[in-house]
């Protein structure tokens, strides 16, 4: 079974065997095309896929600050990194 | 003990469906090879797989497809890996992969952690790797140098740690979920199997 998944009226995910609205194969192929020739996002922002298959420009979420490993922990409580 | 007349048309079809069932061709006679080849028949047992496509449209925390795999919980693995989702290098929050030990048994409705620090073992591309221990796992390395411990490492931050946190099993469905501060989920196509151990 093909399904897509729908958040918000964006199209967030499809694919075979997921939860999800069940589509057609056709459709299925349609929306792998069309996301195919996603377009480029300027800095900050990101393109959504609205259910009616045209591309939204909405405002990124911020990216999340990266976590210390263990090593770099330790190095910056030793006094060997900042 | 009463008496039954069957005809030969009714032995041969019996005859017949114990030997497609038990996969030999040899002449049975009835009713003791019925009996013996019956006895002979395997039950059980073997491997079941699920297997699938899905495409993440939308990179964000929370867009990890759940799979349903109609496998049960019982003994299951599972394994998702990019056929052509894009990994950026130098972008810190853009790696991921899959890892799943089978040795632990997925408890329905519960979540299951990844144990990072159980394997120190390390590969390339889209390979499967079933090890001794009964740990099946499939990743993309995405740039060196190769970590100590069982976490990936990018081009920009050789200290962020993605890929997948846990896993989430109810009845026949397997959801996937990132680590809470990352966008761990690259856009893009990933194939994924489940795959159940008698």
């Amino acid at each position: 079974m093909i399904c897509k998944e729908v958040k918000d009226g964006y199209i967030v995910s499809v694919g075979t065997g997921i939860a999800g609205q069940e589509i057609t194969e056709s459709e299925y192929e349609n929306i792998l095309s069309v996301f195919a020739n996603k377009p480029t996002a300027p800095k900050g922002y990101e393109y959504m896929l609205a259910d009616s298959l045209e591309w939204v420009l909405v405002e990124a979420d911020p990216e999340p600050e990266p976590e210390a490993s263990l090593e770099e922990i330790l190095d910056i409580l030793t006094g060997g990194a900042s | 003990m009463s008496n039954y007349i069957a005809n030969d048309t009714d032995l041969i079809a019996v005859a017949n469906a114990i030997r497609t069932k038990g996969g030999t061709s040899s002449q049975l006679e009835f009713p003791q090879d019925f009996v013996d080849a019956i006895g002979d028949i395997q039950t059980g047992g073997g491997t079941h797989v699920a297997s699938g496509t899905f495409t993440i449209i939308a990179d964000a925390n929370d867009n990890a497809p759940t799979i349903t795999h109609n496998l049960n919980t019982q003994k299951i693995a599972v394994l998702i890996y990019p056929i052509s989702a894009k990994i950026t290098a130098g972008d810190g929050y853009r790696n991921w992969y899959a890892e799943l030990i089978t040795a632990n048994q997925i408890v329905n409705g519960e979540t299951w952690t990844f144990d990072w620090t159980s394997y120190n073992t390390h590969f390339s591309g889209d390979e499967v790797v079933t090890l001794p221990s009964g740990e099946l796992r499939v990743g993309t390395v995405h740039q060196s140098p190769w970590p100590t411990q069982s976490h990936w490492y990018n081009a920009g931050n050789p200290a962020h740690i993605d890929g997948l946190d846990s896993v989430v099993l109810t009845d026949n469905t397997v959801r996937v979920r990132g680590t809470s501060n990352s966008r761990w989920w690259c856009v893009g196509t990933y194939n994924w199997i489940v795959a159940k151990m008698e």
